[in-house]
């Protein structure tokens, strides 16, 4: 028996990475939002590794920050080591990873959900998305609450009639023991949703007391602290190490004899899972010729004996896995807190979603994160404050927002999915950004707060914050252009006696070696200035020619791109397109002409048909 | 809209060839690469005027070229064609100068697909463009696939798939920081580069031979005036063309004489001497002399026997990279220039000495510069033939040139960059694009966690 509940504009179904950050935007920018969980006590879980961002990974929370999203400001708030990789690899692949506590974070998120005005917070399982003439009017939960609303965003990660496998053992449940959605999945079918199983994995965790850390390599955090949050100030605490292992030729005989007993290879694993993140068995299988993989101890949080190892997913049965653990050097007395496990879930082809994550069929729906066949808690808040801001937009009636390939990796992440869909669970790379010397995680808050802040959410605090950046760097390149220094100078700067003439400042910034405080400290012309603008000087100069390349390649990339294709075109009578290309299109509908063009199997012939195509249509709408 | 250009006319022999050039640079490009016979009267649109096509400072041919301005042309844009004479290598010449000076290659039936964009063919023919369009880009990737029985696509294959996975071996380690790869040594993928980039200047070596047997081989005369340069070139063309004075410099300008090396079609082009001139007129000549010496297929330095090299002539010995054959003149007189001293300065050259009084030597010059010409090629082996698929090796190797400058300041983010294009440059010979290609060979090649 159902019966009417409150009513709101928003619903969000639930409360992890993504689902927190769509119904945090959707509540900051003024929209009545409900916020549906299975679990209250699993809000924002971090199920798998301890730690947020990494390579891509850290670009996008720096992203979901500069729009005005939660997952930045919580991390430093909770963070226990913090390290910035990859550097002396090239500024754009700079990347930001923290440790974090994984409890405080949970308590962190949670916070920011029950203090934010607009937002409700509440336990409870979702059975039904109601929609009338193709538009979504109410979800109902299983205890009969029927909420109206007028958008929702699907949030539900792994949840969906998930399993966690541990080699014979299944057990019907979510990550760490927690319930799963057994509803939804039907209600999505119900509603024309397609429904493929995906699987991904993690390690077992482990007593810390029965680890020898002796054998293991020690890996600090970095001492000075750069937070991922552009509103954090200067970061300074006390932070806990990470361990370095490998695994031993002892480790994969263990593995080869026992792989008849791996779900993987007994085929009773059905859901695709991702090559990026595979199991230790996977690795022993595919990489026959290596004598090692490496292996992280990470803790799981500050005030708790778990740690987690990563490298060392696995879904083995249990008497194995105790075996595999205990052939690595150090862990030769460890106990197993928590076995590592195998799980597979439902989730959707995002390709029947438009680029704002809206789904095609149903006006008002919108998926978010895992369901959508990404994964990582990154990916996930990314689309989260992407849908949650296309959401509250559609409802106040304005322009959506959409950020393309060349905007951000939220864009490129979001095109790949819905234009070209995906075959396992979906990663953010660095190499997936074409234009990533552009997409840096140093700029993020001048490429995306200006647009955060003009849909709302972005306080004006952060908005301000930007605008002095972006003043201070201008002027400070302008300074450099203008400033010449004395043969002196110039030999103080470079540390070079042999230097007989002056410079230009901007010249010897060029140079690789040469950062702005050598210039500074050698010439009083020179301002000091705060770090995060010298960074952009710096990188703005050094780089200048391979920049201007990419802004080319951008402006070649927009020409395409902002062709928009009419949704009721019909591919199939298109002449000239080849059958290939007719089929792809017609299954994926891209929504502009550059999204066409990125479809594998079209070619630049089927492009230049597809363009007279959209001539022919447009000039005989005008007739 | 970029500016785009290729040859107008049917492929093959025929009397006159026209090279179209579409878009706002069209008369950009006009200008750069024809200069008016008449330079006083302005070029007029659509007026049809006689000049030359030019490479550089190089008169390429005779001919005729119109400009006319957008938007009452085939295209709507400013178009300007160039009517030279027919025949593949001439045309291809002036199309080469042409992408040179800013245009693109245009891409099948893009002129067609223009005229219909800018409304100049109506609604009812669109389907027919579109046929059009789609029959012939689907024509020129058979015709490149099939080429040579399926050769060309293999060896560009085989030198995307090293590019491939020298990529993926980058951003594997970009990407995976964490991750157990073999440090990747920049060394190491300068050196795999380096490799492709040999190769692709290989087949454009050996596609600048295919085109040397049908289209003409350019051997540019230089040396300290006075060598008996022009004394020499007789001999060679057998006939007095140039005007020959014992005073230093007299060959001001540049002669360009048409000769038959052992079959092979040689331009044989006289350069003022080189040496530092005071007289204005001169000294364009010697600079002139230099840009041809740049663009030269064989270098042919004619040294005096019987004095001490200059500095100028110790420069032109030293230079690497250009094909070189050295006439030590004058051997009737004292020698104080030896062979050894010359081989001592340039390695690689041919030594002949002759006498341009009495013809002596003659023959075995033409025989260096016909194995100069053709060292080091195998133009049976040229498997680049089309001019786009030239344009595209060019473009890579522009870009592995790049990647191996970041590779040196160990900027891997660019180097990606350019490794990418020089992929994608070959991508565009055998229809690929990279990104699915580069995370597929990532995850193929290594073991990677987190």
């Amino acid at each position: 028996m159902s019966f009417l509940s409150e009513s709101y504009e928003v619903v969000v179904i639930g409360a992890g990475h993504a689902g927190c950050e769509a119904a945090l935007a959707c509540a900051r920018m003024g929209q009545k939002t409900l916020l549906l969980t299975l679990n209250i006590d699993g809000v924002a879980l971090m199920p798998c590794n301890p730690s947020i961002g990494g390579t891509a990974k850290g670009h996008l929370v720096r992203e979901v920050d500069a729009l005005g999203g939660e997952m930045g400001r919580a991390i430093d708030d909770t963070f226990i080591q913090s390290r910035m990789l990859n550097t002396g690899k090239g500024p754009a692949v700079h990347s930001l990873r923290a440790q974090a506590d994984k409890k405080n974070y949970q308590k962190r998120m949670l916070h920011a959900l029950q203090t934010q005005q607009n937002l409700t917070l509440r336990q409870g399982e979702v059975c039904r998305i109601r929609e009338e003439n193709g538009h979504v009017v109410s979800v109902e939960t299983t205890t009969g609450a029927m909420y109206p609303c007028r958008a929702v965003v699907v949030a539900t990660g792994v949840y969906l009639k998930s399993r966690c496998i541990v080699g014979e053992t299944h057990t019907d449940s979510g990550p760490s023991g927690l319930g799963n959605a057994k509803h939804l999945s039907d209600a999505l079918e119900a509603l024309g949703f397609a429904l493929r199983r995906f699987k991904t994995g993690t390690p077992a965790r482990v007593d810390m007391r029965t680890v020898d850390f002796s054998k293991f390599e020690e890996q600090p955090g970095d001492p000075r602290i750069v937070p991922f949050s552009f509103l954090s100030g200067p970061l300074q605490k006390e932070q806990i190490s990470c361990y370095l292992g490998y695994t031993t030729p002892e480790t994969h005989r263990i593995i080869r004899e026992n792989l008849h007993r791996a779900p993987l290879y007994s085929g009773d694993i059905h859901g695709v899972g991702p090559r990026y993140c595979p199991s230790i068995e996977d690795k022993v299988v595919r990489f026959a010729d290596r004598e090692r993989h490496p292996l992280f101890l990470e803790p799981e949080g500050l005030d708790t004996l778990e740690w987690y190892v990563q490298g060392m997913s696995s879904s083995m049965p249990e008497d194995v896995q105790w075996a595999i653990y205990r052939s690595i050097p150090g862990m030769e007395h460890v106990q197993l807190t928590r076995l590592a496990y195998a799980i597979e879930y439902d989730c959707i082809d995002p390709t029947v979603l438009r680029s704002t994550l809206e789904s095609k069929a149903v006006e008002g729906l919108y998926f978010a994160g895992q369901i959508n066949g990404s994964s990582g808690y990154e990916e996930a808040a990314a689309q989260g404050i992407y849908a949650g801001m296309n959401a509250a937009l559609k409802l106040q009636g304005r322009e959506p927002m959409i950020l393309s390939r060349a905007d951000a990796y939220i864009g490129v992440l979001v095109d790949d999915l819905t234009g070209k869909g995906t075959n396992e669970p979906y990663r953010m790379m660095t190499s997936r950004a074409e234009y990533r010397l552009l997409l840096r995680q140093d700029n993020a808050d001048l490429r995306l707060t200006e647009i955060g802040y003009r849909a709302g959410l972005a306080s004006s605090e952060r908005y301000e914050k930007m605008l002095s950046k972006s003043r201070d760097l201008s002027g400070l390149l302008g300074q450099l252009s203008a400033t010449h220094l004395t043969a002196e100078e110039t030999r103080r700067a470079l540390h070079d006696d042999s230097i007989v003439n002056g410079a230009r400042a901007s010249d010897l910034l060029r140079r690789a070696e040469v950062r702005y405080a050598d210039l500074a400290a050698a010439c009083p012309q020179l301002p000091a200035m705060r770090e995060d603008v010298t960074e952009q000087a710096e990188i703005t100069i050094k780089y200048e020619g391979y920049l201007a390349r990419q802004r080319r390649q951008v402006e070649e990339f927009k020409r395409t791109e902002n062709v928009r294709i009419p949704e009721n075109i019909n591919y199939e009578n298109i002449t000239g397109l080849r059958i290939e290309a007719r089929q792809k299109l017609q299954k994926i509908r891209p929504e502009t002409l550059g999204a066409a063009q990125r479809i594998s199997g079209v070619s630049p012939g089927d492009v230049a048909v597809l363009m007279i195509k959209l001539e022919q249509i447009r000039r005989e709408d005008k007739a | 809209m970029d500016t785009i250009a290729s040859i107008a006319t049917a492929v093959g022999q025929g009397g006159i060839a026209v090279i179209r050039i579409s878009g706002p640079e069209a008369k950009n490009v006009l200008s750069h690469v024809f200069t008016r016979k008449n330079t006083k009267c302005a070029m007029k649109s659509r007026m049809l005027t006689y000049g030359w096509a030019m490479d550089g400072r190089t008169r390429i041919d005779e001919c005729m070229a119109v400009y006319m301005e957008a938007p009452h042309t085939y295209t709507t844009e400013d178009v300007a064609e160039i009517q030279c004479h027919g025949g593949r290598v001439t045309a291809q010449r002036v199309l080469d100068a042409v992408l040179r000076s800013g245009a693109r290659l245009a891409q099948p039936g893009e002129f067609t697909k223009r005229a219909f964009l800018g409304g100049r063919i109506d609604l009812a023919q669109a389907e027919s463009v579109m046929d059009l369009i789609g029959a012939r880009t689907e024509r020129a990737a058979q015709a490149s696939l099939q080429q040579m029985g399926g050769y060309l696509s293999g060896r560009i294959h085989a030198l995307q798939d090293a590019l491939l996975d020298t990529i993926a071996y980058i951003e594997a380690y970009l990407d995976y920081p964490d991750e157990d790869i073999e440090p990747l040594t920049a060394e190491r993928a300068a050196q795999q580069a380096a490799q492709v980039k040999k190769e692709l200047e290989e087949a454009l070596r050996n596609a600048r031979a295919g085109r040397m047997l049908t289209g003409g081989v350019r051997i540019v005369l230089a040396g300290s005036p006075n060598t008996g340069k022009s004394s020499l070139l007789n001999c060679l063309l057998r006939e007095q063309r140039a005007i020959v004075t014992a005073m230093a410099g007299t060959t001001r300008d540049v002669l360009r004489e048409e000769l038959n090396l052992n079959g092979l079609p040689v331009q044989l082009i006289d350069t003022a001497g080189l040496r530092t001139a005071d007289d204005e007129v001169e000294r364009i000549g010697i600079d002139r002399a230099r840009e041809e010496v740049d663009r030269a297929d064989v270098v042919l330095m004619v040294v005096d026997s019987a004095r001490s090299l200059d500095e100028e002539e110790r420069a032109l010995l030293r230079r690497e990279g250009i094909p070189l054959v050295i006439a030590l003149n004058k051997k009737d007189l004292d020698a104080v220039t030896s062979q050894e001293e010359l081989h001592l300065l340039a390695p690689g050259a041919a030594i002949v000495r002759t006498c341009a009084v009495t013809g002596d030597g003659v023959d075995t010059l033409r025989q260096a510069l016909y194995d100069t010409a053709l060292r080091g090629t195998s133009p049976e082996e040229a498997y680049l033939t089309s001019e786009r698929h030239i344009e595209a090796a060019r473009e890579s190797v522009k870009a592995l040139q790049s990647a191996l400058g970041a590779l040196e300041s160990a900027t891997m983010d660019c180097a990606a960059l350019d490794l990418r294009a020089a992929w994608e440059a070959l991508g565009t010979i055998t229809g690929q694009n990279a990104t699915e290609d580069v995370v597929d060979r990532i995850f193929q090649k290594f073991c990677l966690g987190k």
